[in-house]
């Protein structure tokens, strides 16, 4: 008996013989096995989806923070400048008694 | 791109081979169902990108063999010779005398094997065990074909002093 210009003598078929017999484990259901590719595709398009969508909140947070301290800073100016006033005008009524 | 059928007709022509190659090269049974399965699912994973020119032999062995190794390594130990002893192997057959005797026989087998440098062991039972080509063994070994063939002859010498006694009473 040849194979691939090796001769399998005795001992070769004594090996194969002890292991002729050996029982696969049974075979997986190839059907039941999810498509890792397409999986991994669509995962890393939902990926960038998320992150986009992520960035544009966080920008738009980050500008209505700016624009909400924008504001407050002139609301502070605008009663600070009231204050003023009402201290002037305090003087001009004292002044006026 | 391999259809289910392709692949269940090439796990029922490897599996037996791949089992038989596991179990000689020092896995438990279990555990050498456990690789088959898992070398045949990945296998189904990457159908897609197998070209005609892939020998889908060799890249199971290849798939097996790297896996073989990871779970050894996770392990942190070999399966030892005298615990796999007592394992038994599920056959073919039901009759259980010569079952008894092929688990024998086929332990003293497992022993030899085991007695054997790796890379000798790896090359034998790849062609003997797992029938496969010295062209498909060397790629998937990355060796040449020349030394393929020296390491099967070296093992089967060492093979033949370990076993003589074996064939004696047989």
């Amino acid at each position: 008996m040849k194979k691939n210009d090796i001769e399998l003598d005795e001992i070769d078929l004594l090996v194969r013989k002890a292991f002729c017999n050996v029982k696969a484990p049974p075979c997986p259901d190839f059907s039941s096995i999810k498509d890792e590719a397409a999986e991994t595709k669509k995962g890393f398009w939902s990926d960038v989806w998320n992150k986009l969508v992520k960035t544009r909140d966080e920008i738009g947070n980050g500008i209505r923070e700016l624009s909400d301290d924008a504001l407050d800073g002139v609301c502070a100016a605008g009663e600070k400048k009231s204050v003023e006033t009402d201290h002037f005008k305090n003087d001009k009524d004292l002044s006026g008694k | 791109m391999i259809t289910q059928k392709e692949m269940t007709s090439y796990y029922e022509d490897i599996a037996p081979k791949l089992t038989s190659f596991l179990l000689a090269n020092g896995c438990g049974y279990d555990q050498a169902s456990d690789i088959v399965q898992e070398t045949f699912v990945r296998l189904w994973k990457m159908r897609d990108q197998l070209t005609e020119e892939d020998s889908v032999s060799g890249l199971v062995f290849r798939i097996a063999k790297n896996l073989r190794i990871d779970a050894f390594r996770k392990n942190k130990r070999e399966v030892l010779v005298d615990e796999y002893e007592d394992s038994t192997v599920p056959t073919v057959e039901d009759n259980l005398d010569s079952d008894q005797d092929e688990q024998y026989i086929r332990n003293c087998i497992v022993k030899a094997l085991g007695e054997l440098p790796e890379d000798l062991r790896v090359c034998y039972t790849m062609f003997n065990l797992g029938q496969m080509s010295i062209k498909d063994i060397s790629a998937s070994l990355n060796i040449s074909e020349s030394l393929v063939k020296v390491r099967i002859h070296r093992a089967k010498e060492k093979l033949k002093v370990s076993l003589a006694y074996l064939k004696e009473n047989l």
